[in-house]
């Protein structure tokens, strides 16, 4: 890993000369970052900020939640087309910081309201979704956990279509679809050391409205992914189990229940509206989203954030409370938890599997944004999180004697270049 | 309306025309070539020209926006009386849109000087400098300070 992340900063060590300068060729080389420290009070689970995250962070500093490192380059290839490449080391599935290729497209905009894209790019499903790694461009240390916690999506293979039209004085309108399937770099760490859940190959289709008057944007924003993998061994053997027992009990119902728990048969439906507005020294942004799952026992989601800042010179205090709750879908046991031992054990393997689906937790949070220096800013956030200890889909490693509560604390620098 | 805007204009016309410029130092102007065929912008078309929203000049010319990166207190006016926002809200919001591949921010020119030679230059350019440097290569197509 040492010798990567020497190979990767001696890469942005070369690439800062070169940093807002756009030469004559149209080349334009730039990047953001974060360094952050984050403590928990907690020792009982992990707080992660994004499921891609194999540890969380328990009471002692841990720098690897919130740091970051981009670099994008953006070349003009005359006329209406350019390239964007952009590529993000942050800590990922393998306990490295490998840097992935996030963004790799051709853009074409043939005309002042249309762009065309294709190629690796971000999508944003929810609001910020694709900029959730630079932390210099919102309020917070980080995006709400409760809201993009669940999120897995980040980067598409595919393309994507933008029409913006100004509809009056001051309004404009602008409607984008994108399709493609989700990119390999999506991860998620399962199981033993370097075990994950791959997500890319999941078919994607998706659509925002947005529409800007003045200071205030309004967003609505629908998505569809279809994985495509199934899940790894030790939910397999649950699926096995399942279907051997419905076979042996002649209970069909144990069989749909043995499909419910796959991956491939979740078509997951997103379903997003926000509001976000700054006028003078006020910022507001509202965000509800909604996750829909299968019939089967995978629960449907619904989450949102409200965040009031107010900028007083170089600084903004600023309140967030966010809120995600499962709608448990039935789960279906049988006979089986009074079969004998190991029917009663494969019963108790797919109910916790479940309660790995769920989240029930309330997040109040408190920050301090402070824009010392341009281009730079130092933030202050703690968080206390409250919620239901047996619904753990958003944290890691949980102990015995969890209940559900933590505070955490948390300090960024960033920094675009 | 018209007579209104007549009336607006006449002045600023004249000015123009004797090489002088009509706003205070320190107050920031918007300015084109001569050959781009805009006369004015309104602040809605200087918003959407200047926050990444619109692509060309109403006369059609692809727009390059140019602006004065030195004294940042130049840029500072001019985006507190354009949208009422600070130099920091106007960085938080290029790094969205750059970093999500969007749009890319105003050239930086590091002096009044550069502003004027590159908007002389380029007859799709629109730049922001201090109504004070204003001089006849340029034409001021909106004065926010007045």
């Amino acid at each position: 890993m040492s010798l990567r992340m020497i190979a990767w900063i001696t890469l942005v060590a070369l690439a800062l000369p070169l940093t807002a300068q756009e030469a004559d060729c149209g080349l334009k080389v730039s990047g953001f970052g974060t360094l952050g420290l984050a403590l928990n009070s907690s020792d009982r689970a992990e707080y992660v900020r994004e499921p891609t995250q194999p540890r969380g962070v328990l009471r002692s500093l841990n720098p690897s939640l919130d740091s970051r490192l981009g670099l994008q380059v953006n070349q003009n290839l005359g006329g209406d087309l350019s390239f964007v490449g952009q590529i993000i080391s942050k800590y990922r599935f393998d306990y490295t910081f490998k840097p992935d290729i996030s963004w790799a497209f051709l853009s074409y905009k043939p005309t002042s309201s249309i762009q065309a894209r294709a190629g690796r790019l971000g999508f944003d499903v929810f609001q910020i979704a694709d900029t959730r790694n630079v932390g210099y461009s919102y309020l917070w240390v980080r995006p709400p956990v409760d809201f993009f916690g669940p999120l897995m999506l980040s980067s598409l293979d595919g393309g994507d279509l933008t029409w913006t039209t100004p509809l009056n004085e001051g309004l404009n309108l602008r409607l984008k679809v994108a399709a493609g399937r989700t990119a390999s770099i999506d991860k998620v760490p399962f199981g033993n050391e370097g075990g994950y859940v791959p997500l890319g190959g999941s078919k994607l289709f998706g659509a925002v409205a947005e529409l800007d008057w003045r200071d205030l944007n309004l967003r609505l924003s629908f998505a569809r992914a279809q994985p495509s993998e199934k899940f790894p061994a030790p939910i397999t053997d649950l699926q096995d189990g399942l279907n051997a027992f419905a076979l042996l009990l002649n209970d069909p119902r144990l069989a749909q229940q043995a499909r419910g728990v796959d991956f491939q048969e979740n078509c997951f439906r997103y379903l997003s509206a926000g509001v976000n507005w700054q006028g003078g020294p006020f910022r507001v942004e509202a965000v509800g989203a909604q996750v829909r799952t299968g019939d089967g026992p995978i629960p449907d989601l619904k989450s949102g954030y409200l965040s009031v800042g107010y900028r007083e010179g170089a600084f903004v205090p600023y309140f967030l409370a966010s809120r995600i709750v499962s709608d448990p879908h039935p789960l279906y046991l049988g006979a089986l938890p009074t079969l004998g031992p190991q029917a009663a054990a494969l019963a108790e393997g797919v109910t916790a599997f479940i309660q790995h689906q769920r989240a029930n937790q309330t997040t109040l949070a408190l920050g301090l944004r402070w824009d010392f220096q341009p281009r730079t800013a130092l933030k202050f956030q703690i968080d206390r999180i409250e919620g239901r200890p047996n619904d753990v889909m958003l944290w890691l490693n949980v102990r015995p004697g969890w209940e559900g509560k933590a505070t955490v604390g948390s300090v960024t620098l960033d920094f675009v270049f | 309306m018209r007579a209104l805007s007549l009336v607006r204009c006449t002045p600023l016309f004249l000015a123009t025309l004797l090489g002088f410029s009509p706003a205070r130092a320190g107050e920031p102007v918007v300015i084109v070539h001569p050959d781009s065929k805009v006369q004015s912008l309104t602040r809605d078309e200087v918003i959407n020209l200047f926050m990444g929203r619109q692509k060309r000049l109403p006369s059609g010319l692809v727009a390059s926006p140019v602006e004065q990166a030195e004294p940042p207190a130049t840029r500072a006016r001019f985006y507190h009386l354009l949208v009422g926002k600070d130099l920091p809200d106007i960085h938080a919001y290029w790094a969205r849109l750059l970093y999500s591949g969007q749009a890319q921010p105003p050239r930086q020119a590091p002096s009044a000087e550069e502003v004027l030679e590159f908007v002389a230059a380029n007859k799709g350019a629109i730049g922001v400098v201090d109504g004070a440097r204003v001089d006849r290569r340029v034409r001021v197509v909106l004065d926010l300070g007045k």
